[in-house]
């Protein structure tokens, strides 16, 4: 697993405590806009309380994490009632020890979270929940920390991080 | 006659280049944003001076639906007044 080895990136704020804001990720309704990049061309966010997008915490968590460049998919598995789930982390590769200890005590501290995350229900049932059918990823803005259970998805996170 | 009024999912202010500057919910939990114009006094600067500066210098603030947002706010792409 990559390790931040750059003194200059700082990943204090990689951490559970910072998972207290965690946007949806969605499926885009429809195709891809013409000249759409970035997170925009492969997802929807979905809507969160009015701090989040009022108060700009996506465009920082996005530009934080372009900053320290190199994003990369990490993936660990996490076992339930002897169901395996593999969970798939995407973000700079700075960040990415600390955002599975993070992921990690968010669990152990029953997601604690100020938005209805969805992501407990994927936990116990491997499936999304069925009020929310389109919802693909997770992404912790204060830590930084995007996520999913699916492979292609994961991919289009590190090309909308990598601005593909 | 009833009004029908449609409040958008954002306003987002753009500057003169249709650069994304700032952004709000239409409707909230807190508050609701009925019009342009209270969008625009509450996102275009804290006093009236500094307001009609940015009028002045081709700031707007445009409706703007969920699907468009992380477009305009996160990924830099320039708006079409």
């Amino acid at each position: 697993m990559p390790r931040n080895d750059d003194p200059a990136i700082d990943t204090d704020h990689v951490n559970a405590d910072q998972f207290y804001l965690v946007q949806r990720l969605t499926k885009p309704v429809r195709a891809a806009r013409e000249g759409a990049v970035g997170i925009d061309k492969y997802f929807r966010l979905d809507y969160m309380g009015s701090a989040e997008s009022e108060v700009g915490r996506q465009k920082e968590s996005l530009t934080r994490i372009r900053a320290a460049g190199n994003p990369t998919i990490e993936g660990q598995s996490f076992t339930r009632d002897g169901q395996i789930l593999e969970v798939l982390v995407v973000t700079a590769a700075a960040f990415q020890d600390a955002a599975w200890t993070a992921l990690n005590d968010w669990i152990v501290d029953e997601m604690r979270t100020k938005e209805q995350h969805g992501f407990g229900d994927v936990l116990l049932t491997g499936r999304v929940p069925s009020h929310h059918p389109d919802l693909v990823a997770w992404w912790a803005l204060g830590a930084d920390v995007m996520w999913t259970i699916d492979r292609d998805v994961a991919e289009n996170l590190l090309a909308g991080l990598e601005k593909r | 006659m009833p009004t029908t009024i449609e409040i958008p999912d954002f306003w987002v202010l753009f500057d003169e280049n249709g650069v994304a500057k700032g952004s709000m919910y239409g409707l909230s939990s807190f508050s609701v944003y009925p019009t342009a114009e209270s969008a625009w006094k509450d996102m275009a600067g804290d006093t009236k001076r500094e307001r009609d500066k940015r009028e002045r210098a081709g700031w707007y603030v445009a409706p703007v639906d969920q699907d468009e947002w992380a477009g305009y706010y996160l990924e830099g792409r320039k708006h079409v007044r």
